[in-house]
């Protein structure tokens, strides 16, 4: 059987159609302001180089948990947590009177070339933690790992256990070695310590351009010629502007962090096979003795459920719960879906801990 | 008219290098035989573009693949003895047009795969269309069609990009994309040391000093 019954007549009208809905949507585009950069009040408590910890300032009565920090990934930037109100993962768990603060790593410059993951995971993300401690009176702090920040996030919860009272992973990679990773099959053959020598801190568009290259039709014909569809959608289009704007902002990867991180994670696979030392310690995810809510998105193509799922198996937690979201990587922060789920999941877990 | 300033330096650069005047022939020669190239190349490109699809890809290929060869058998002809005055801007010029020609190289490759990805999208489409079981619904929009194939186009990508060759060669590309990168910069720096500016070069150690500095710095406060 064949399928194509286009008739020419209605192809014509429908080419004209869709260059005039393009040239509409492109000049509704022009007519937005451009998007800001998260949406809930905070104020920005500490700061160490460019690292900044923010404190997002509260939208309901106090839940009387301990204060829950966000670790967000270095490669992007973290207002993907709080785009807009009623797409804002953040704004979910301040509504449900969690006390929320935001770990944000910033744009490294060439000065930081040499900065190591001993100084992500242990100083910075230390700091941020014993400052919390100190200035709220709490022993320990509910950390929430996102990405990339979910491996951070284990890394510290492994080497500093007493500091973590509750650990929420979401599509965080862990296993690095699964068949379906695409990433972590190309990185594997790439002499990433040359490419540090030569190019100092990773280029931000280089790493976006490999981001798009593992769905190249999908990212870039298939979601520009949606464009058509919500041209005459503000609030639509103000989203697809939004999601744009996120999507291009990569900052440089400070060189020496970048090259442990591919070497060790990508492509020594240390976190499962062992061997993984940060600062003069052994990483052993067996320390990890604090409950965990592991969060995956059965449809991710950047971390596949096969590299996040084994972590159960890897952690020393006897409290260990595994939340399968039915979406792709990026849905899980933005789809209509997650902003009620997602919030309520992290807070009814942590409300039992 | 002739310039007798050019004449004076052409005379000077036969004196200085004695000898040396078979390495600035073989230089000249190979400009030209690499413009030659360059123009056979875009001749290729515009007879295929005028050709339309539907033609074989593989005279294209082997025409390519002949360009290449030619361009690697005159690159080889330019090695010359490194020796005189600018024995150093020699070397680094030489490796530098080795790096990019690596670059090329491992492009193409890239490219072949991806070309391959594109071919093999085209037969998805093709066959999505012709050969649709019954239940299939009909494709009446164009916009259906572009959907339809991305939907080959993503599926045939995908087979080729998660094969060892894919990854082979991408990591080939970046490599080489350093290697030329890492030449560039010599030859930039030689220019910015020339005329005494700093380089990026002098600029990382200090970075790397003052990190280890205030490394210690941070040990000793602990204590």
């Amino acid at each position: 059987m064949n399928r194509l019954a286009i008739d020419a007549v209605e192809a014509a009208g429908e080419i004209a159609d869709f260059s005039r809905r393009m040239a509409a949507g492109a000049h509704a585009l022009a007519t937005l302001e451009a998007p800001a950069e998260g949406c809930s009040d905070r104020d920005a408590v500490h700061h160490e180089d460019r690292v900044v910890l923010y404190r997002y300032r509260p939208l309901a009565a106090s839940a009387g948990l301990p204060p829950l920090l966000i670790c967000y990934a270095l490669v992007n930037r973290p207002y993907m947590m709080d785009l807009q109100p009623e797409r804002s993962l953040i704004r979910g768990l301040l509504m449900r009177g969690l006390d929320v603060y935001l770990v944000d790593w910033g744009y490294p410059g060439q000065a930081d070339r040499f900065l190591e993951l001993d100084d992500y995971v242990n100083r910075y993300l230390g700091n941020c933690i014993a400052h919390i401690r100190q200035t709220i009176g709490v022993p320990a702090v509910n950390l929430l790992g996102v990405c990339q920040g979910g491996t951070l996030a284990l890394c510290h919860a492994a080497l500093h256990p007493e500091a973590v009272r509750n650990l929420v992973t979401m599509v965080t990679p862990v296993d690095f070695h699964t068949p379906e990773n695409l990433l972590s099959k190309w990185v594997r053959g790439v002499d990433v310590d040359r490419m540090v020598e030569v190019f100092g801190n990773i280029p931000g568009e280089l790493l976006n351009a490999t981001f798009l290259s593992l769905m190249p039709l999908r990212l870039t014909s298939q979601k520009y010629a949606g464009i058509a569809d919500i041209a005459d959608d503000p609030a639509a289009l103000g989203n697809f502007l939004r999601m744009e704007k996120w999507i291009s902002d990569s900052p440089d990867q400070a060189g020496a962090a970048f090259a442990q991180f591919v070497r060790w994670f990508f492509q020594e696979n240390r976190l499962v096979l062992g061997g993984l030392v940060l600062g003069g310690r052994r990483v052993d995810l067996r320390l990890v003795d604090c409950p965990v809510l592991n969060i995956h998105a059965s449809q991710d193509h950047l971390v596949p459920p096969s590299a996040t799922l084994p972590l159960r198996g890897l952690v020393g937690s006897r409290d260990y719960t595994g939340f399968e979201f039915d979406g792709g990587h990026i849905g899980i922060y933005v789809s209509a879906r997650a902003q009620e789920l997602l919030p309520r999941t992290i807070a009814e877990w942590l409300e039992k801990r | 008219m002739t310039d007798p300033l050019s004449e004076a330096q052409q005379e000077f650069l036969r004196q200085a290098f004695d000898g040396g005047g078979e390495a600035i022939r073989r230089i000249r020669e190979f400009g030209e035989d690499y413009l030659g190239i360059t123009r056979e190349l875009w001749k290729l490109v515009e007879s295929q573009a005028a050709s339309g699809p539907g033609v074989s890809s593989q005279a294209f290929r082997d025409s390519l693949d002949h360009l290449r060869d030619g361009l690697k058998e005159k690159f080889e002809r330019l090695h010359v003895p490194i020796f005189g005055p600018l024995q150093a801007q020699q070397q680094a010029t030489e490796q530098l047009m080795e790096a990019t020609l690596r670059w090329q190289r491992a492009s193409s490759r890239l490219g072949e795969l991806l070309s391959a990805a594109a071919t093999a999208a085209v037969e998805n489409l093709v066959a999505a269309l012709e050969n649709a079981p019954a239940t299939a619904l009909p494709v009446t929009s164009l916009r259906q069609l572009h959907d339809l194939w991305v939907d080959c186009g993503e599926r045939a990508y995908g087979e080729i990009a998660h094969s060892d060759e894919f990854a082979a060669a991408q990591a080939e590309l970046l490599s080489a994309m350093v290697e030329m990168r890492f030449e560039q910069r010599r030859v930039i720096e030689e220019w910015a040391r020339a005329f005494n500016l700093p380089t990026r070069a002098e600029i990382d150690a200090i970075h790397g000093r003052l990190h280890e500095l205030a490394r210690v710095l941070r040990e000793e406060l602990k204590r």
